[in-house]
């Protein structure tokens, strides 16, 4: 990816951002969660693009992009969520 | 595709292929929304088709509701001019209730055609108003975004019958 792509996904992301918050005022509460979850599935998307996701991380974003594209589902959202966040905590350990 | 089995299998598609749709094809989408009924047949409906990659590009983070990367957009307006009503008063919600029906339609008609769509409800009116230049009688109420399937999604889950629907009076179900 050029650097002008990488600028032109980051610069779409921030758009996605600010008109989430703006949205998230007047939105159900469980868009929220909605939100920041395809957030960072856009985050790994670039991320992927740049060549940056080991096959562990790959992994997480495949979980993480079923749960963006699927059908929404409240009570499994919370779960998902649960065990993404506790998976992404031990994932990064090693790293740091 | 029958129908029923139509109404059974459609599903919201947020993840498409880059594969282009035919004018025809869209075209054939906005005249099966505009065939919903309407009340007092006002058709208080504009649609504006988008297929070109900048404006789908800048449409996009002004509609979080979108997740993946759609082909086109459908933008579904309410024409004020129609009815001239005000939010609050029953011939707008009337009117609103209509844009549902013609979503409806629209979003079965690309089903039947082997398209996956996905209703937005989600986007900044404003900044919508703004890339589309829209003349201030028309209020976007919705966008459908579409494309090729990647894949199609699981059913979701569904409120059992006997908790919605009842015969005769709330409690019995029949």
């Amino acid at each position: 990816m050029s650097s002008k792509a990488l600028s032109d996904e980051l610069l779409l992301l921030v758009g996605f951002l600010l008109t989430s918050a703006r949205g998230l005022l007047d939105e159900p509460k469980t868009y929220g969660p909605s939100r920041l979850l395809d957030a960072a599935g856009r985050l790994l998307e670039i991320m992927d693009e740049q060549g940056m996701l080991d096959e562990s991380l790959g992994e997480i974003r495949a979980e993480i992009d079923r749960e963006r594209f699927g059908p929404m589902d409240e009570e499994g959202l919370f779960v998902k969520l649960d065990e993404l966040a506790l998976r992404w905590t031990e994932l990064i350990a090693g790293r740091f | 595709m029958e129908l029923l089995e139509a109404l059974r299998t459609r599903r919201s598609v947020r993840e498409w292929t880059a594969e282009p749709i035919r004018d025809e094809q869209l075209r054939g989408l906005v005249k099966a929304a505009a065939s919903a009924p309407s009340a007092g047949n006002s058709q208080p409906w504009t649609f504006i088709v988008i297929r070109e990659r900048g404006k789908l590009n800048r449409l996009r983070p002004a509609a979080p509701g979108i997740s993946g990367v759609p082909v086109a957009l459908i933008v579904i307006c309410l024409e004020r001019l129609r009815t001239g009503q005000e939010p609050g008063k029953m011939a707008y919600e009337m009117d609103l209730l209509s844009l549902g029906a013609a979503l409806e339609n629209l979003l079965l008609a690309a089903h039947g055609q082997g398209l996956g769509a996905c209703a937005i409800g989600s986007f900044h009116i404003p900044s919508v108003c703004s890339i589309l230049s829209l003349p201030q009688h028309l209020e976007p109420k919705l966008l459908v975004a579409l494309g090729h399937p990647v894949r199609q999604p699981e059913p979701p889950s569904l409120r059992p019958l006997s908790e919605i629907c009842f015969f005769e009076e709330v409690g019995t179900n029949g």
